[in-house]
């Protein structure tokens, strides 16, 4: 089983782990501070709430064209964002808007390349204790 | 070449300068070099340092005068551009600007350079040294100074020929690997774009970081 330490968790660690709760067969919720259960609770809820309105599409339509304002990047503290594009598998992505936007834009390409960063190495956390168990 | 008898107005220099025909032209020339040549070279010299030219192997001297003798040649050829009503102390920022904007110039293309210079022998472990090299390089820069390479680069690639719709997402995996320093391994697997996309793996990253390497070499003329 495996277990979180029971500080808070970052955007990252609870995209990791309820990622790993739609995918792993054998996933139990791991030992979580009354605040880091809210959080995770609030997340499912509002990804719930994004995929049944069908404006969720919006979420890579809305991406800006060209790069953003310096005191405002698009994906600074963009939880939609983040919860459709790691953890909503109903339809195929198309990213072509987003890889543009990125490289048109290099404050949200250090936004995404580090949370996908820290959304990997928590995500690989979760499962690498459980296949050497 | 005729000499001036009196120390000429601002105006009346920069007249001299950009009239080829003046008879004062060479003169001009001269006394515009007095009064501002020492301005050039700690405009330049600045930018120099915020681009950390020994990072890449070179010799600041040797890289502030490659510059000043291209802010001389944009001086040349675009004075004239300068609006003498203006006034000679805006007419400092403007210089401030053409000599930013020069060192900028020859600091992206000489980065860029710098990550493609060696020859490929082994070409795994080559990879692996000049994105290092690379990415302790840009480490070192002031934040506007990333933005200012980032887009350079981004506008390079964007010429390299390839369908529109590959080349945006082949340099976000450049961007990934060569910059953020994302292991193939995340790119491939983690990245929700190409968890699922048969077409994107380890070993097609490295063939975008080389065709992409290969085509920032031909532009270099390396």
């Amino acid at each position: 089983m495996s277990k979180t330490d029971s500080l808070e968790i970052s955007l990252e660690q609870a995209l990791a782990l309820l990622k790993d709760a739609q995918h792993s067969r054998d996933f139990t919720w791991p030992q979580l501070s009354p605040g880091a259960a809210e959080y995770l609770n609030t997340l499912q809820e509002r990804l719930k709430s994004l995929q049944s309105d069908e404006g969720n599409g919006n979420i890579f339509g809305n991406i800006p064209s060209l790069g953003c304002n310096l005191d405002k990047p698009y994906l600074l503290k963009n939880v939609d964002f983040f919860l459709i594009l790691f953890l909503d598998n109903r339809t195929g992505k198309d990213c072509s808007r987003l890889f543009e936007h990125l490289n048109d834009c290099f404050q949200c390409a250090q936004i995404f390349s580090s949370t996908l960063r820290d959304y990997s190495r928590a995500y690989q956390n979760l499962v690498k204790p459980r296949e050497s168990e | 070449m005729l000499r001036f008898q009196n120390s000429p107005s601002f105006s009346a220099l920069l007249e001299c300068c950009t009239d080829q025909t003046s008879p004062y032209w060479e003169a001009g020339w001269d006394e515009f070099l007095n009064r501002y040549k020492e301005m050039i070279y700690k405009f330049v010299v600045n930018r120099c340092f915020n681009w950390k030219v020994e990072r890449l192997g070179m010799q600041l001297n040797d890289v502030v005068n490659d510059i000043v003798s291209e802010v001389y040649i944009i001086l040349l050829n675009k004075l004239y551009t300068y609006r003498v009503e203006e006034g000679e102390q805006n007419f400092r920022y403007w210089l401030a600007t053409v000599c930013n904007r020069a060192s900028g110039s020859y600091m992206k293309r000489r980065s860029i350079a710098a990550f493609i210079a060696e020859e490929i022998e082994d070409v795994e472990k080559d990879l692996k040294k000049t994105t290092e090299r690379f990415q302790t390089y840009i480490r070192t820069f002031e934040i506007d100074t990333r933005f200012e390479l980032y887009e350079h680069l981004v506008l390079i690639l964007r010429t390299s020929g390839e369908q529109k719709r590959n080349v945006e997402r082949d340099i976000h995996i450049f961007y990934l690997y060569v910059w953020a320093d994302l292991p193939k391994q995340i790119i491939a697997n983690g990245h929700p774009c190409f968890a699922d996309d048969p077409n994107i793996n380890e070993g097609n990253i490295d063939n975008v970081i080389h065709r992409f390497r290969s085509f920032l070499r031909k532009t270099a003329n390396l």
